[in-house]
């Protein structure tokens, strides 16, 4: 683990109404993982037990479940992940706490016509944290998260001299956010039943703008 | 690795953003009928064997160098790859060569690049048999400035085992 994050920014912590440090972090390290499970997994089980009983509808139920379930097994699976050349983690930390994660696979191959078959990183994980979900909590703490992510993702790619392309795929309640805010191609849903996304060189560099 | 966006952009774009779920990724059990991972328990533990695999991959490329007489600046230049991490492929064997590398590499000697990989240390195998055999192969090969008629017979089985592990 590097002493020092890969990045700092500041974003507003709604919850408390002041600017908090973030710190971006390579590779991910035990103690995000271990965020997972003590302060991640509580924040949805509280959830899930609300929508229950409150006789919620089961298709919200089966989707959060399904959600944590991911983080669980993803959290398991950093441990196995770490050190090896074709794979590259995230987190983002605030006040000692996990924020968001991402698992970043730099092996890919683009799909998108014009970028058939060049290199480009994929990422196969990218996870905010509970409370920074609009859907999940009446006031979300921080809002960015997700694009704080996706940037170090189109960094990294450059970084590996892959020109800013990379390739995803989004869950459905995050379609719209890849599509009509990121810019990136929807090439439809592939053999993993999910819609996959790609972002071209010329979309990174508008996506950096 | 350096970020490219600044304080100041990510403030602007976080203004404009609608608030929306971001969450991205397939569950780790369809990726894994994929093929995107090796079983933990598969990894081994043995501290020196990605060294070895990296001494053995340098060895390998030096020797596919010297077949096509190419000096490290030519075939940096062919292969659209930095020289100097050339050097360290071939000279320092705690030397990881990035993906992007060995793909660039594997297309320019038309090896198969999941044979390329797993040589590099960029990729587990689900057996030792590319390792032990590239182990063998470096073992056998002398660093003389060209390839003797033996060299390249050693040389030219060894790509074609790669091929065949590949299929």
């Amino acid at each position: 683990m590097p002493a020092q994050p890969l990045a700092t920014y500041k974003l507003l912590d709604r919850q408390r109404g002041e600017q908090v440090e973030l710190s971006l972090w390579q590779p991910v390290d035990d103690r995000h993982a271990r965020d997972f499970e003590e302060h991640w997994r509580p924040v949805f089980d509280e959830h899930l037990a609300k929508i229950e009983a409150e006789g919620g509808d089961i298709d919200s139920a089966v989707a959060l479940r399904n959600i944590q379930d991911a983080h669980w097994e993803w959290a398991r699976k950093a441990h196995a992940i770490q050190g090896r050349l074709d794979w590259q983690s995230f987190a983002v930390e605030a006040d000692g706490v996990t924020q968001g994660l991402m698992f970043v696979r730099t092996q890919g191959f683009a799909r998108e016509l014009s970028q058939l078959g060049k290199p480009l990183a994929l990422i196969e994980l990218l996870a905010t944290a509970p409370w920074n979900r609009p859907t999940l909590v009446p006031v979300a703490r921080f809002k960015g998260i997700g694009r704080l992510l996706l940037a170090a993702a189109i960094s990294l790619s450059v970084h590996e001299e892959f020109a800013g392309r990379i390739g995803l795929h989004a869950l459905p309640q995050a379609e719209s956010w890849y599509r009509d805010v990121c810019g990136m191609t929807d090439l439809g849903i592939d053999q993993t039943r999910m819609r996959y996304f790609e972002m071209t060189e010329a979309q990174a560099r508008a996506f950096l703008e | 690795m350096k970020m490219l966006i600044s304080q100041d952009w990510l403030q602007r774009r976080i203004d404009s953003d609608p608030w929306v779920d971001t969450d991205a990724g397939a569950p780790i059990a369809v990726l894994t009928s994929l093929g995107m991972f090796i079983a933990p328990e598969l990894l081994g533990d043995t501290a020196e064997r990605p060294e070895r695999a990296s001494y053995s991959f340098g060895v390998f490329i030096r020797q596919l160098r010297r077949r096509d007489s190419l000096t490290i600046e030519a075939l940096a230049k062919k292969a659209r790859v930095d020289a100097d991490e050339l050097r360290q492929i071939e000279h320092d064997p705690h030397f990881r060569a990035r993906p992007r590398l060995v793909h660039q590499l594997s297309s320019l000697f038309k090896i198969p690049e999941r044979s390329m990989m797993t040589l590099a240390g960029a990729m587990v195998a689900n057996d030792n048999r590319i390792e032990e055999a590239a182990e063998r192969f470096a073992a056998m090969s002398d660093d003389m400035s060209k390839l003797t008629r033996d060299e390249r017979k050693l040389l030219n089985d060894f790509v074609k085992f790669l091929s065949e592990e590949a299929r």
